[in-house]
């Protein structure tokens, strides 16, 4: 018995520490954002990698989920004579709720992954240490830049996300379901309020924050071997799913509780 | 008389249970080339690392030129080193010329002077200007070794550091190895401490041999002695006999 709590008292004491360990390094990694020097040339190719080229992965899924929205919204909405609103439903799903769960979940695979997996090789094969000995911080030169461009791509691919999302309700709609192109534009634009796109953007920030952060977090911090980076890149991923669906309930809570 | 350049004092480093490094003294005089031999797992790179502070000692001190290297601020220190990684350790996201030029491009070099810099850094360890635009997977391990070793020395430093600079590679690309990186401890006047457990790299590289076992310097004395040293450690290290002091078990 006092083997098992002794256990469960190194499990939690070990957790707490992670845990701190953790908060220190997102605290170290935001205050590096008003410290001198900044590297330009790093930021413009995380930008690149993270907001660019996230472009197709995020377009064609927004693209099929507004698609499929319609057609469930339309049959949903049919048993109480209700299938009128598939426009603004579509578009407040995507926007509020879809459009930036979706675009997070996406980078989480795609930039969390990658992100994690790089960091970690480069932990592995000392590249990191080569950064040090070449007297350039990693926090400023691999954390930083990786941060920064998150943050700033991922409400700009939520954007374009909750577009094309309603594009595909749109396309759907009209071509499927006999809406008047003209009357579905019109409904949905009508619909959507400015608080709606502004959670849509803070939704995106916070999301593409927590995307980079645990891919960093997880690559800088990784076991040894392959298997240390097979850790790193999975950890990275899990994490970063888990506190985009996290943050995203407080998130609407804030900008949506009565 | 001069502070030496480097100086460990009774320096330790535990990782768990393993005591690692056991209160190391060691001085490396100004311009002075120490090679630290022992076998594989006895604490070498450990040992450069908690120089450099790649690794934070559990206690003794690190000097650099008679100042506590704690006390210095990273760049004072670090500003003057090149450091060649056992695997070299370039930037695979990076080609050659803008690893050679790494530190040169990040103070603001335009980078016209900067790559005709690292193309001139390259042909001093052998590498032909073609190389500057590979990426480091485009290179041969021997190759990559040399792009590594021209980005350790490309900002001229006072100190240098190679950690294992032969592993992998064969006799005659180590003996290449070797000489270069003699020849840029001689030019630039550099201090160094190179890692290793080729007897070659020693008697190619060292002013002064360190045989480093069981987290202890056993033996210390010049490189022309390692033959003859009377030191049990260290002739079973150069007989590479599994008999002797120093155990194979680690």
């Amino acid at each position: 018995m006092i083997a098992l709590l002794a256990r469960i008292g190194a499990w939690t004491l070990g957790g707490l520490a992670g845990l701190g360990r953790f908060a220190a390094f997102a605290g170290a990694a935001v205050t590096h954002l008003v410290r001198p020097p900044f590297y330009g040339r790093e930021l413009a190719v995380a930008l690149l990698q993270i907001g660019w080229l996230s472009l197709p992965v995020v377009g064609l899924t927004a693209l099929f989920t507004g698609g499929a929205l319609a057609l469930q919204i339309y049959a949903g909405g049919n048993r109480f004579g209700a299938e009128a609103v598939v426009p603004q439903i579509v578009a407040i799903g995507m926007v509020r709720e879809l459009g930036p769960v979706l675009v997070g979940l996406m980078v989480a695979a795609r930039v969390t992954s990658s992100i994690a997996a790089e960091l970690a090789t480069m932990r592995v094969t000392e590249q990191i240490d080569a950064l040090v000995t070449l007297s350039t911080d990693p926090m400023k030169y691999l954390v930083l830049p990786r941060l920064l461009a998150a943050t700033l791509a991922v409400p700009l691919l939520v954007g374009v996300g909750d577009l094309i999302g309603i594009l595909g309700g749109w396309i759907v709609g009209t071509g499927r379901l006999g809406f008047v192109s003209a009357a579905y534009l019109r409904n949905t634009l009508d619909f959507l309020e400015p608080l709606d796109w502004a959670s849509s953007f803070a939704k995106g920030a916070v999301f593409g924050f927590l995307a980079a952060l645990m891919g960093c977090w997880f690559g800088m911090t990784s076991g040894r071997g392959a298997m240390g980076v097979g850790r790193a890149t999975k950890g990275a991923v899990v994490a970063a799913a888990v506190a985009i669906l996290a943050a995203n309930l407080i998130l609407t809570e804030a900008f949506f509780s009565a | 008389m001069s502070a030496p350049a480097i100086e460990t004092r009774a320096l330790r480093k535990t990782f768990g249970d393993l005591r690692v490094l056991d209160g190391i003294d060691l001085a490396v005089a100004p311009g002075e080339s120490l090679v630290v031999i022992g076998g594989s797992g006895t604490g070498k790179s450990v040992l450069l690392k908690c120089i450099l502070g790649l690794l934070q000692p559990d206690g003794g001190t690190v000097r650099i030129e008679g100042r506590s290297r704690a006390a210095l601020a990273p760049r004072d220190f670090l500003d003057r080193v090149g450091m060649l990684f056992q695997g070299g350790a370039l930037f695979d996201s990076l080609p050659v010329w803008q690893n050679v030029a790494f530190r040169h491009l990040r103070d603001g070099m335009a980078r016209v002077e900067a790559r005709e810099r690292a193309i001139e850094t390259l042909g001093r360890v052998g590498l032909p200007p073609r190389t500057a635009d590979l990426y480091p997977a485009e290179l041969s391990g021997g190759m990559q070794k040399r792009a590594a070793l021209a980005r350790a020395i490309a900002a001229e430093p006072a100190f240098l550091f190679c950690d294992e600079p032969t592993a992998g590679l064969d006799p005659i690309l180590a003996g290449v190895i070797n000489r270069l990186i003699r020849d840029s401890v001689d030019r630039l006047g550099a201090t160094a401490i190179t890692i290793t457990h080729d007897l070659t790299t020693v008697r190619t590289v060292a002013d002064r041999v360190a045989l480093l076992d069981g987290g202890r310097i056993r033996w210390m004395g010049p490189a022309a002695a390692i033959d003859h040293s009377g030191d049990a450690h260290v002739e079973q290290f150069v007989a590479g006999s599994d008999r002797g002091p120093i155990s194979t078990l680690r």
